[in-house]
């Protein structure tokens, strides 16, 4: 049985942190393994646990725009996540439920993301290492970590997107996209709106029929004990030493 | 400061940065890759700062693959042979 944990809206520090509990609580066996969907407010940019804040992010851009920033502890890329322009899902999750292959359950966690699209009459894929795609374009980009037995996945599905802000607030190497079919950053990403997707309320009924689809599931809330965790952790995902460690 | 990074095709982008301040040193490694377990980059960054800066790019891999698999560290989007390459071009370009 699964626990799906219904759209909620927290800021940057409490995203990660939450999603840290509930890696404890699965660890623990105290909870079923669960799916997660979530929104930032207000809009932050996480980056990857190896990456270095100075090169991924424009910090001044971030603090006058009110965008908070996070260290994720999963690694990849730096991500802007509008508070109103996609979803985030974390799916948290016992490691022998997926393949011992990363790549593998890369595959597997985002055929649920394709399917979701699906529903809304969008046509993506899988484009390894962890990205779906339309076309050429990215709608949606995952990050997984594996400890202490227990699977932590997340990532994003953009609706919309403020292309102006996310490339005031990102700096992506232009050398990321040497091995792409694009040269510009505006144009190697997409959304479901630009996709046909009028809104972010089908957009989440659809990715959360492409989640629990033939799952046994049941909707949820985080018990008392992942609330005092997360609590806790938030001064973590707010630390500097956290946050700015490289 | 010397910093090199490099974009492996149809893997991630992997930057190294190499600081002498007198007797310490700083190595760091980063970008948006994949070690599992995450704590295996402070084991390579390590290592780098152990070898001599005129180690040939051979052995500077074969030092580093031997850490990867002394920890039995899994690599997504990064190999050694890489971070190997990066650490030579350090050396080369100040």
């Amino acid at each position: 049985m699964w626990r799906v944990i219904p759209l909620e809206t927290r800021t940057a520090a409490e995203n990660m942190a939450v999603d840290e509990a509930i890696s404890d609580s699965v660890a623990a066996a105290n909870v079923q393994p669960t799916i997660r969907f979530y929104r930032w407010k207000p809009s932050a940019v996480s980056i990857g646990c190896f990456q270095c804040i100075r090169d991924e992010v424009d910090v001044l851009s971030c603090e006058s725009n009110h965008i908070d920033i996070v260290r994720r502890r999963t690694g990849g890329g730096a991500v802007y996540h509008d508070a109103n322009g996609e979803i985030t899902y974390s799916v948290i999750a016992p490691e022998e439920l997926f393949d011992k292959d990363i790549k593998a359950s890369y595959k597997e966690i985002c055929s649920w993301i394709i399917e979701g699209l699906s529903v809304t009459g969008i046509n993506a894929r899988f484009r390894p290492i962890n990205d779906v795609v339309v076309g050429n374009k990215k709608i949606s980009g995952s990050a997984q970590t594996r400890r202490h037995g227990v699977l932590t996945q997340h990532g994003t599905i953009l609706h919309s997107i403020d292309r102006a802000t996310m490339f005031s607030v990102l700096k992506p190497s232009e050398k990321k996209l040497s091995d792409k079919a694009t040269t510009s950053f505006e144009d190697y990403v997409t959304c479901a709106l630009e996709q046909g997707c009028p809104s972010q309320q089908s957009l989440y009924n659809a990715l959360l029929s492409g989640f629990t689809l033939e799952k046994n599931w049941k909707p949820d809330r985080l018990s008392e004990d992942e609330k005092a965790k997360a609590e806790k952790l938030v001064e973590k995902y707010e630390s500097d030493m956290w946050n700015r460690s490289r | 400061m010397r910093h090199q990074e490099e974009k492996i095709p149809g893997g991630k982008l992997v930057r190294l940065t190499i600081k002498n301040d007198g007797d310490n040193r700083f190595v760091q490694l980063s970008g948006d890759f994949f070690i599992h377990p995450e704590e295996g980059v402070f084991l390579i960054e390590e290592a780098l700062r152990d070898i001599p800066e005129n180690t040939p790019e051979s052995l500077v891999q074969q030092t580093i693959g031997e850490v990867v698999r002394k920890a039995r560290l899994e690599m997504i989007g990064i190999d050694v042979g890489v971070i190997a390459r990066l650490y030579s071009r350090c050396r080369v370009d100040n």
